[in-house]
C-alpha cells in the first residue's frame, strides 16, 4: 500500500504540482483546498502518514490547523511539514514551537520538500521522525540568499498516531 | 534556473525565456493561463479598492511562481502583495500591467 500524504493547499496550481511530485515519488495524495475541508478530513478519516500544510489557507489558518492536529488523539503524532511562500523567521519559530515537524519555503521544483519528506518519513518507520532531526539544510537557491529553506524541529514525543 | 532580466515597463516586447523542469510540462499551460486570469481578477479587485483580494491572489501567485520556478512572477507578485498590504493603489496600478505584459512574453524552455 502506498504511503498516504494529506496536502492542505488552497492555490490549485501549487496543489497540482505537489500532487504530481508526490505521486511521482510513490505517494498517494489526499487534497484539502482550505482549512474547513482539512478539519472535516481530520474528523472523518484515518490519519495519513504525513501532512503538508500551507501556512496561509482560507477559513482556518495553518497555525490553527496545526493545533487541531496536535490536539487530536489519532493525529497528534503525525509529522506535519509546514509550507510557506515566505521566509519569515517569527513564523518559522512559531511553527516549530507549536508542533510542526519541519518548515519548508516554496522553492523552484520543491526539491527541498522531497528532502524534508525523506527525513521525516524514513522507510522503516513511516509515522515518526527521528528525535534528533535538528537539521538546517541550505539548498542552492536559499543558499544564494543566505537562508535555509528547510527547518526541522528537535522532537521526542511523536509517533503515537496510527498512520494510513 | 536561468531567467532573462526582469522587464522594466509594460510596453517591453522582448521575449522572456524561462527554463522549467521538463517533468512539469503538462502543468505549465494551465499555470500560465491561471496567472493571466488572476491579473484580471486583481485589476477588478483594485477597481473596487478590494486590497484584501489583491493581497490574497498575489500571495498565492508568489508561492506558485516560486514552486514552479517562475522566479520573476514570484517577485512581481510579492511586490504587488506588499503594495496591497499597504493599500498602495498607485503601485498596484503600475505593477499589474507590467506583470500582465511579462506573462505575455514568457517562452518556456523545458530542461
Amino acid at each position: 500500500m502506498k504511503t498516504k500524504v494529506l496536502v492542505v493547499e488552497d492555490e490549485q496550481d501549487t496543489a497540482d504540482l505537489l500532487k504530481s511530485i508526490l505521486e511521482r515519488e510513490g505517494f498517494s495524495v489526499l487534497h484539502a483546498g482550505d482549512g474547513r475541508q482539512a478539519s472535516t478530513l481530520i474528523d472523518t478519516i484515518r490519519p495519513p502518514s504525513l501532512v503538508l500544510l500551507d501556512m496561509v489557507i482560507p477559513y482556518v489558518s495553518g497555525f490553527e490547523l496545526l493545533g487541531v492536529i496536535r490536539r487530536h488523539p489519532d493525529w497528534q503524532g503525525i509529522p506535519v511539514i509546514m509550507l510557506s511562500a515566505d521566509y519569515y523567521e517569527p513564523d518559522i519559530q512559531r511553527a516549530l514551537r507549536e508542533g510542526a515537524t519541519a518548515y519548508v519555503v516554496k522553492q523552484p521544483g520543491l526539491h527541498d520538500l522531497i528532502q524534508a519528506i525523506a527525513q521525516v518519513l524514513p522507510p522503516a518507520v513511516p509515522t515518526a521522525p527521528t528525535p534528533d532531526q535538528a537539521v538546517i539544510k541550505p539548498p542552492s537557491t536559499a543558499a544564494r540568499n543566505g537562508r535555509a529553506s528547510i527547518r526541522h524541529q528537535r522532537r521526542s514525543g511523536q509517533g503515537k498516531g496510527k498512520a494510513a | 534556473m536561468k531567467q532573462a532580466q526582469p522587464p522594466q515597463a509594460a510596453d517591453d516586447t522582448s521575449t522572456e525565456l524561462v527554463s522549467i523542469d521538463a517533468s512539469f510540462e503538462p502543468l505549465i499551460p494551465k499555470f500560465l493561463s491561471n496567472r493571466k486570469k488572476e491579473v484580471i481578477a486583481m485589476q477588478d479587485a483594485l477597481t473596487a479598492q478590494d486590497f484584501e483580494t489583491v493581497q490574497r491572489i498575489s500571495h498565492g501567485m508568489k508561492g506558485a511562481g516560486g514552486s514552479y520556478g517562475f522566479d520573476r512572477i514570484s517577485e512581481m507578485a510579492a511586490a504587488i502583495e506588499q503594495a496591497a498590504k499597504a493599500g498602495n493603489s498607485s503601485m498596484i496600478e503600475h505593477d499589474l500591467p507590467v506583470l500582465d505584459a511579462y506573462l505575455g512574453r514568457i517562452k518556456v524552455v523545458y530542461d
